[in-house]
């Protein structure tokens, strides 16, 4: 660390922790603090500050509110540090002379910086160190990263932390194709709001001039001008509708196909870190909300904008006096809205909640009515819906007393300044009729003012709402472009090699891996597999099986070592021929809504019928295919509902055959069925393998009988390798366990099965 | 493999055991009847939010569990409170007195309490998640970093802190 970020760190120090350190401790210099960690818990678990400094040879933990130092070790003399993150706050010990001390307590808001610290400790002074996380505990990070606020849940983004300006910025951009359109749309606006008020023009001319002065002729006049007033407010506010609903959408549209493009291009590493609802919310609720603000809330603000603009203009033109007057209430009426704004949508908050929390009871207990009925609960569901039926109701019931206290109360407001007008506008328009020299305001200009005002009322409204909205889009926009800020798949190196009709060599070459940094996934991994040949890979869960098949994929880099198939290194060869090279048959085969033949032929585009059809036989998938009324043209529903699970897992060995790919992976294809379906699938499994190279992962070791090597893995490393004949030999060898275990737990199912239910079919 | 820990359920009677900490600083159990040491035990409670000094499991680190004590009745006097402090330790759940206010900035929600470890300011997002409602006025909340607070008894708050509260909820 540099001297001047030793000096910041110091100058975060609080004076009374330098204070009580120089007071207890007049030999340290405060120059020679090199580490300084800051903790919200005192050693005796209240709320409270404490600090741990470290100089070159000792270590204090200063509590200023105590005006003690309560630790003071020498560094040489800790045999280890350790980090435990308990439940709600956590603990630093140290292993002094054989005994365990604490040094330092903090809550969970401290984990990542006392985690770093200890680290850092743990390497300058080469101290053993350890991290132990409480059960179940998740070190999920909730704080942004720039400024530390809080991130609300679903969010990911840091609403405090958007630069505003540039995400709309941004969004324009994908405007500016379309701004010959926004540009007319803006016009024909500000066109549609002068003619909208035009009637309240040709009212004061209509009173002063026709009515007082009486002017007949001009009556036509201004009959007819009103016919075209409205009319080309109609027209312009009609097109003007329409366009920017048109821009909104091409926007949307461009927005929506980007951001789908894009996600199909993103690694799988990123699909890992987030959960797929959260990224379904994204594409459909935040580009719906976008589309709120560009198609409804966008034009709104503009034409309401130009509305306030003009009245306010037309006001100040007719009389300044009265317009001042007139305009008093106005910053009242924004004011109180703004606030009413903030304190009614958090009663909107309330009422969304409640109804989830409706939908959840009905989502929980009707799919489970059998439950609830088996154990006779209905009495019970009823009442618990009852009282969150009362919930709601309240909720709503609240937004609508305030909604309708509200709105009037503002409305009278606004009304007094009308009355102001009417009373001292009137009194002038009086004295004006009786003397015409003293003429300050007509009748008309005062029947143009009021008609007027009540016009302002409504955008005023609008607008006093927008920056909730704005606030909404742009933390929408943000998330979308949050996605389309993550860097798609590893692209290919600058020479990739084609991968064409390959023999299936594959050959794993020290690999090790690590998901996230210091957590080995894989640990120097030495594998040869020759073509044609069938490995099958078992082991616990966790014991880097799947990881293996996933680093075949390409799905993610190798940390260490190198991947060769057929002497080329993984990392040159083009990814899309890598893939063309292999099939996955995975554990939950994964079927789209799309009819059985586009299913067994995904990925296969060219595929013929017969082909299919012969693929299905393979799989022995063809019979029950047969059996439906519509065929192989049944539509399946999204993820292959309407099937079994067995026939799922067929038709995805359907699409594997159908594929004929030289390496084909498999991830227990043969589970949850059973045993009259599990022989069907195993023939279609040996149909499947046949000369081409196969890796399967298996927990059911019965799967593998026909395998010619098993590789057995324990903890990221391969422990075993050998025929199921020389596996099985080996006493004691690890999968001699496995399969005594296996057997051992498929007796006591047995057991359960023929005693519950005598054994069931999963066949439809 | 040792299965006996997870089929059969192994009570604990607090007079046939000692709690207490070690000479190396570390919590450890003596079962007296069997004459076993178990040193640096997990203490692990099984109903951490709605019984906090009763169902407590003893696990050895390897995560074989020992036995579970039921309450701490039985137990001599060091023993509990060897055991008392350890599960205080473990199990940080701070209690809510008072809260002064509640402001929400940025869809979180800064709560400003006085719990009975001092006062104490936290963010909480996703009410619906983070804010559970346990039997008998029981509230537990969990802020942003993951820190447990609890309201002990909802109707046993005073009349503002009450009214803050509900005007979140």
């Amino acid at each position: 660390m540099s001297d001047d970020a030793d000096i910041e760190m110091r100058q975060q120090l609080p004076d009374d922790v330098i204070e009580v350190l120089s007071r207890e401790r007049s030999d340290v210099a405060l120059d020679d603090i090199t580490m300084v960690q800051e903790s919200d818990l005192t050693l005796d678990g209240f709320f409270g500050s404490c600090w741990l400094l470290v100089n070159g040879k000792r270590l204090f933990v200063v509590e200023p509110e105590r005006g003690a130092v309560v630790r003071d070790l020498l560094l040489e003399d800790l045999a280890a540090i350790r980090i435990r993150h308990l439940y709600g706050n956590g603990v630093v010990e140290v292993s002094v002379q054989d005994h365990v001390m604490d040094i330092l307590r903090f809550s969970r808001s401290h984990s990542d910086d006392v985690n770093r610290t200890v680290e850092r400790l743990s390497k300058e002074h080469s101290i053993h160190s350890d991290v132990v996380l409480a059960s179940g505990e998740d070190m999920e990070i909730n704080r942004c990263m720039r400024c530390g606020k809080a991130i609300p849940g679903n969010m990911r983004v840091c609403p405090a932390c958007i630069d505003k300006k540039q995400t709309l910025g941004r969004l324009f951009h994908y405007i500016k194709p379309y701004k010959r359109l926004a540009i007319i749309a803006l016009i024909l606006s500000a066109l549609g709001t002068v003619f909208q008020l035009m009637p309240q023009l040709l009212t004061k001319i209509l009173v002063d001039e026709v009515i007082i002065e009486q002017q007949a002729d001009l009556l036509v006049w201004v009959v007819l001008g009103l016919i075209v007033a409205f009319a080309l407010s109609s027209v312009f506010n009609g097109s003007r509708g329409y366009l920017t609903a048109k821009l909104g959408q091409s926007v949307l549209f461009d927005l929506r196909t980007h951001l789908y493009d894009h996600l199909q291009r993103l690694s799988i590493t990123f699909f890992d870190k987030r959960q797929t609802g959260a990224i379904m919310s994204r594409v459909i609720g935040d580009v719906n909300r976008l589309q709120n603000f560009l198609a409804q809330g966008l034009q709104d603000v503009i034409v309401q904008f130009f509305m306030v603009l003009v009245i306010v203009v037309m006001l100040f033109a007719t009389n300044v006096r009265l317009a001042v007057i007139a305009l008093l209430p106005i910053p009242v009426v924004l004011v109180i809205t703004v606030y009413f704004n903030k304190a009614i949508r958090k009663v909107w908050h309330r009422v969304h909640r409640r109804a989830a929390e409706l939908n959840a009871i009905l989502g929980d207990t009707l799919p489970g009515i059998r439950v609830v009925k088996a154990f006779g609960r209905e009495t019970n569901e009823v009442d618990k819906f009852r009282h969150k039926q009362r919930e709601f109701y309240d909720a709503v019931m609240r937004a609508a007393s305030m909604n309708h206290t509200f709105y009037p109360a503002v409305g009278f407001l606004i009304a007094f300044g009308i009355m102001a007008i009417w009373g001292i506008g009137g009194r002038e328009v009086i004295v004006g009729l009786q003397n015409p020299d003293m003429v300050t305001i007509t009748l008309g200009d005062l029947m143009l003012f009021t008609g007027l005002l009540w016009q302002l009322y409504g955008p005023i409204q609008r607008l006093s709402q927008l920056s909730g909205m704005i606030q909404e889009s742009a933390t929408s926009a943000e998330r979308i472009f949050e996605i389309l800020d993550n860097q798609p798949e590893r692209p290919d190196s600058e020479h990739p090699v084609q991968l064409n009709n390959i023999r299936g060599e594959i050959r794993f070459q020290n690999v090790s891996f690590e998901y996230d940094r210091g957590e080995r996934v894989l640990d120097n991994i030495n594998l040869h597999i020759k073509p044609g040949e069938m490995v099958g890979f078992v082991g616990a869960s966790g014991s880097g099986k799947t990881t293996l098949i996933n680093l075949l994929s390409r799905f993610y880099p190798v940390t260490e070592g190198a991947i060769h198939i057929d002497g080329v290194n993984l990392d040159d060869i083009e990814i899309q021929s890598l893939r063309d090279q292999m099939a996955v048959v995975l554990q939950e085969p994964f079927l789209f809504h799309a009819t059985i033949a586009e299913n067994i032929a995904y990925g296969n585009a060219k595929a013929k019928r017969q082909d299919i059809i012969w693929a299905a036989k393979m799989a022995n998938a063809h019979e029950f295919i047969a059996d439906f009324p519509d065929g192989y043209d049944m539509v399946l529903g999204e993820r292959g509902t309407g099937l079994s699970g067995g026939q799922k897992q067929r038709l995805s060995i359907a699409r594997a055959i159908l594929r004929n790919p030289p390496i084909l992976i498999m991830d227990e294809a043969t589970s949850a069925v059973d045993t009259v379906t599990e022989s069907l699938i195993q023939a279609a499994i040996d149909n499947l393998v046949q000369n081409r190279t196969t890796l399967a992962i298996a927990h059911r070791l019965s799967t593998l009988r026909n395998a010619d090597r098993i590789v057995v893995m324990d903890e990221g490393r391969i422990v075993e390798v050998g025929s199921h004949q020389e596996l099985l030999a080996k006493e004691d060898g690890a999968f001699s366990r496995l399969v005594e275990m296996q057997a051992d737990i498929a007796k006591q199912t047995d057991i359960a099965e023929h005693a519950v239910l005598g054994g069931g079919s999963d066949e439809q | 493999m040792s299965n006996s820990g997870k089929m059969t359920m192994n009570m604990l009677d607090g007079q046939c055991i000692r709690v207490f900490t070690d000479e190396h600083g570390q919590i450890s159990l003596e079962d007296k009847t069997e004459g076993v040491l178990y040193h640096n035990v997990e203490v692990i409670l099984l109903f951490p939010l709605t019984k906090r000094r009763s169902y407590i499991q003893f696990s050895t680190q390897d995560e074989d569990e020992i036995g579970i004590l039921r309450n701490m009745k039985r137990l001599d006097e060091e023993s509990k409170a060897a055991l008392t402090a350890e599960l205080e330790k473990n199990y940080f759940i701070p209690s809510i007195s008072k809260i002064h206010a509640i402001d929400t900035k940025l869809g979180a929600d800064a709560w400003h309490v006085e719990t009975k470890k001092g006062d104490r300011t936290f963010e909480v997002t996703g009410k619906r998640r983070n804010i559970r409602f346990y039997p008998d006025g029981l509230v537990v909340i969990k802020d942003i970093d993951g820190n447990r607070y609890e309201i002990q008894d909802i109707s046993a708050l005073d009349a503002t802190s009450r009214k803050i509260l509900e005007r979140e909820l």
